[in-house]
Formats: C-alpha cells, structure tokens, sequence
C-alpha cells in the first residue's frame, strides 16, 4: 500500500509542479514590456475604483458552514459504511447496529437542514424572502380586516 | 496492479536494476502527459466543433487536416503571449493557485481504473482520493480569483466557491451510495465487482441498474459533477455576459491556458469516475473481458493481458467519450441557473433526495445481500 501511495504522491506532485515548470520555460521565449496601464487591474477600460478587498455579503459564509458540517459527515460516513456489506455477510444485529449508527448521524445533520431551510438560511436571498413573508402577512391581515 | 508495477516488471524481464521511485514517476508522466493533458487538449477541439455543429457553423478547419490541430495552435500561442501581472495581485497566492488547480484536477487521474491492469494508483481508498482531491480545483479557483484584486473575479470566485462546496454534499452522497452497496473504495474493485452476473460468479452488473436508487443516483451525481467543473447550465463563476471571464479575468497568456486545461481535465476526470463507478468501467454486458482469449502467444508468453487491456481501454474510453458528448451537448441546449436558483436546487431537492436514496441503497442491499436488479432477475427466471 506504501508503494500506491508513494505513486498517487508522484501523480499529485508532477501536476502541481507543471504550471510553474510551463511559465519557466515561456519565460524564455515569451515577450516582455510591462506598462503602467497595461500593469492596472481591469474594470471594463475605466481607471479601477478602489480596491477589490471589500466587505463581502456574509450569505457566503453561512453556506460555508454548513458545507463544513455536511462534508465532515459524508467523510466520517464513508468508512462506517463500506462495512456495511461486512456487516450484513456477518449476520445478527451488527447490520443492524452499523445501520442505526450511520444514520442515526445522518439523521440528526437532516434535522439540521431542515431547521435551516426553515429559517431561511440556505435561501441565497433571505432579505427578499423576509420581504416577500412580511407582504403576505400584511395582505393577511388586511384580508382579515375587510372581513 | 499499478502501472508502476506493470512498468517495473518490464524492468526485471529487461533485467535493469532501477529503483521503483522512478517507475512510478514515470507512470504519473504517462498518464498525466500523454493521456490527460492531450485529450483535454482535443477535448477543446471537439467542442468547438460540436458548438459550431449545433448552431451550424463550420467550427475550427484551418489548422491541419479538419482542423484537428488546432488545440496545438492555441497551445502555442497561449506560450508565447506575454504573461501581464497586474500590480495590485497578490503574487504569492498569484503564482501558487493554478498548482493547486492542477494538482487537484490532474492528481486524480491517479485512481481512474483505465483497465483492470492499467491504474495509476490502485489505492484501497481511490475513490475517497479522487474525491478530495476533486475539492482542491475549488480552493484554487477562490485563491486564484481573490489574489488578482479584481471585483469581477472575486465575485466569480465567491460563486464558484459557493456553488463547489454547495454540490460538492450531493456528490458525496451519492458516491457514498455505491460505497455502500459495494463494500469497497478501491476503484480497482469497485469496477471488477460490476461483471455481468454469471453461473460462475461474475458480479451484481453496472452499478447504474444496481438497484432504483442508484439509477436516479446516476442523474444526480452527473447534475452534482457538471456543477463541479463549472459547466453549463452551472457556469455562474466564469459567466462571460455578466462577469466579463469571472474568476480568470485577470489571467493571460498561459495562466489562463492552465486555468482552462485545468477546467477540461476535471471534466474528463468526473465522466472518468461517472464511468467506473456507475458504468461499470471497463465492464461490457453479457461478457467479462477478463477471460478474453485470442490465443496468440509471443515465444513462451501470452499475449492476452495485452490483448485485454487494449479491449478494456476501448471500452473504458468509449463510455467516457460519451459523457463527456453529453455534457458539450448540454451547453448548447440549457440556459444559464440564477445563483439563487442553483442553491436551491442543491441544498433543495439533489441532498435530500440523494440522502433518502442512500436509505434506499442501504435498505436494499441488507434486504437483498448486496445482490443486484439483474441477479434477483436471473436467480428468479432460474438462469443463474
């Protein structure tokens, strides 16, 4: 197994060492004339406005998260399940019990999602949504009162 | 067995005494060089041209016979252009990112099961490998964008991000369904495992037809993986009619070469792994090529592992061509996702259906001992 090892190492290291070995050997034949305007960043031909280190929408950070939960799942699930045919060829309750521990884990993170979804978390654009909600309730409650 | 392996056997039959190390490098240079990079490279061609065939135009024609050495020429030219950094980048980050891009897309190639004696790494956790591997392209597409200081990349690199991490949950739980009803993660036995059922053994038959859930598992890892390689319908981070080229827009010259070779690999990559874990590899129906025999012989030694590689590769190759059709077919038929229609579709309907389906696929496999669709079906019309 060492010996695979070592050859998805080799594998992984020759492709990230090719891009600096390809520019290294263009730097040879490629030309060169830097130029202040050519050197500015591109904004569609406009002088660029300001830097682009700005605050970001913290929508993207939430999704980050909950990626990070779900994804530290399905890798500790992975070897929990593939002995799952071990265990179903074993017989008795251990099929019974490799199942319930699996998704027991799952089932909690589902829960999860759904508590999410509920609050609008995974919605891109929550604030047109909580827009969209405090709208129907106004026409709700209009509705309400004409009756 | 490796390709390393296989190549260190000619060693001893050659009778020099090389160390392994450079066997398995060498294994890397064949795959990595003359397999993944040349075919990404005409990947780029025969999509051109099916683009030009679907809006009936004549698509690239100039450069050799059909055209077919265009990709050479765009190659070409992409070295020789002049490499403009622009001064506000961070150069570091800069310079490091498409390694990461390449390592990550092109790495993978390490446990794609080419046949059952060609494998670049046969690893008892391939796939597990190929998978986290498949997630450093996204690390490199966010560092790659938000180094170059430029509000269009980074907002395609923030979408990017968000839309790989997003699919990245679907993908895994599907994968995780066929690790599941196969017992294994080595890529190696995952596709010998997917033989046509036989009196003598044989296997459960194409993952794909395993068993209902895995059927529907196939669309949603082929949905999950169009996302992961940034392909249309799911192209928000380059999206040229908003974003002006998104997250490379501050690439040129063989930057951007690298970032867009890097782009076709992850695409070959995910129809090479769609193949061997859903398509049955080098698996054909009714026949298993491991006992395939032309009884030619050179001197003492059978030629039939040859014989059965070139066949298997065939195979192999054929079903990835036409995944990777599929995909070039459907960036010319589907319009564009909103960013807020994409993340609804994932985290909306691909995770939960693709989590109950992993019930369903647990579920079947106790119920029915691992045994699939078309062995219940021999086993009850009594062919087996």
């Amino acid at each position: 197994m060492l010996q695979e090892l070592g050859n998805a190492l080799s594998f992984v290291l020759l492709a990230a060492l090719l891009p600096p070995l390809i520019l290294f050997i263009g730097k040879f034949f490629r030309p060169s004339f830097p130029h202040e305007g050519k050197l500015t960043t591109y904004e569609c031909g406009e002088l660029p406005e300001g830097s682009a280190y700005v605050m970001f929408n913290n929508r993207f950070y939430l999704v980050a998260i909950v990626f990070l939960v779900f994804d530290v799942e399905v890798a500790l699930l992975f070897p929990i399940l593939m002995l799952f045919r071990e265990a179903i060829d074993i017989g008795g309750s251990v099929a019974l019990q490799v199942f319930s521990l699996a998704f027991a884990f799952l089932g909690v993170l589902f829960i999860g999602l759904i508590y999410e979804w509920k609050t609008g978390d995974i919605d891109w654009v929550k604030d047109a949504l909580d827009r969209k909600n405090v709208l129907l309730k106004n026409e709700a409650s209009q509705s309400k009162g004409s009756v | 067995m490796s390709l390393a392996e296989f190549l260190s056997g000619l060693n001893h039959m050659l009778g020099t005494g090389l160390p392994m190390v450079i066997f398995s490098v060498l294994s890397a240079v064949i795959i990595i060089l003359l397999f993944a990079m040349p075919v990404g490279g005409i990947a780029t061609y025969v999509e051109r041209k099916i683009a030009a065939d679907f809006q009936e135009r004549i698509g690239p024609n100039r450069v050799g016979p059909l055209g077919l050495l265009q990709f050479l020429a765009d190659g070409v030219k992409m070295f020789l252009k002049e490499d403009t950094i622009s001064k506000n980048a961070d150069r570091f980050i800069y310079n490091f990112a498409p390694s990461l891009v390449m390592a990550g897309s092109l790495g993978a190639f390490a446990a794609i099961p080419f046949s059952a004696y060609v494998i670049g790494a046969d690893l008892n956790i391939g796939i597990f490998y190929a998978m986290a591997l498949g997630s450093f392209v996204s690390l490199g597409v966010l560092l790659g964008a938000w180094s170059s200081d430029n509000k269009w990349s980074l907002l395609g690199g923030m979408r990017g991000a968000a839309q790989i991490v997003s699919y990245e949950i679907p993908l895994g739980l599907t994968v995780l369904s066929v690790v599941t009803i196969s017992g294994t993660m080595s890529m190696h036995e995952l596709v010998s495992q997917q033989a046509w059922p036989s009196v003598h053994g044989g296997g459960h038959f194409w993952n794909i037809v395993h068993n209902p859930f895995m059927f529907i598992n196939f669309f949603i890892y082929f949905i999950a993986a169009l996302a992961e390689c940034n392909r249309t319908p799911f192209d928000l981070p380059e999206a040229e009619s908003e974003l002006v080229s998104g997250f490379n827009t501050e690439f040129s010259g063989m930057r951007f070469g690298l970032y867009a070779l890097a782009e076709f690999a992850d695409v070959i990559l995910f129809a090479c792994i769609a193949s061997a874990i859903f398509l049955g590899g080098w698996q054909l129906p009714f026949f298993d090529l491991r006992n395939l025999d032309i009884g030619l012989t050179v001197g003492d030694v059978s030629l039939n592992p040859l014989i059965q590689t070139v066949a298997m590769m065939g195979v192999f190759l054929a079903k990835v061509a036409v995944l990777i059709f599929v995909v070039m077919w459907l960036r010319w038929t589907l319009p564009r996702l909103r960013v807020d229609q994409l993340m609804n579709l994932c985290w909306k309907y691909l995770i939960p259906i693709s989590f109950f389906n992993l019930i369903g696929a647990a579920i079947w496999t106790w119920v029915f001992k691992g045994q699939g669709m078309l062995e219940l079906l021999g086993k009850m019309m009594g062919v087996l």
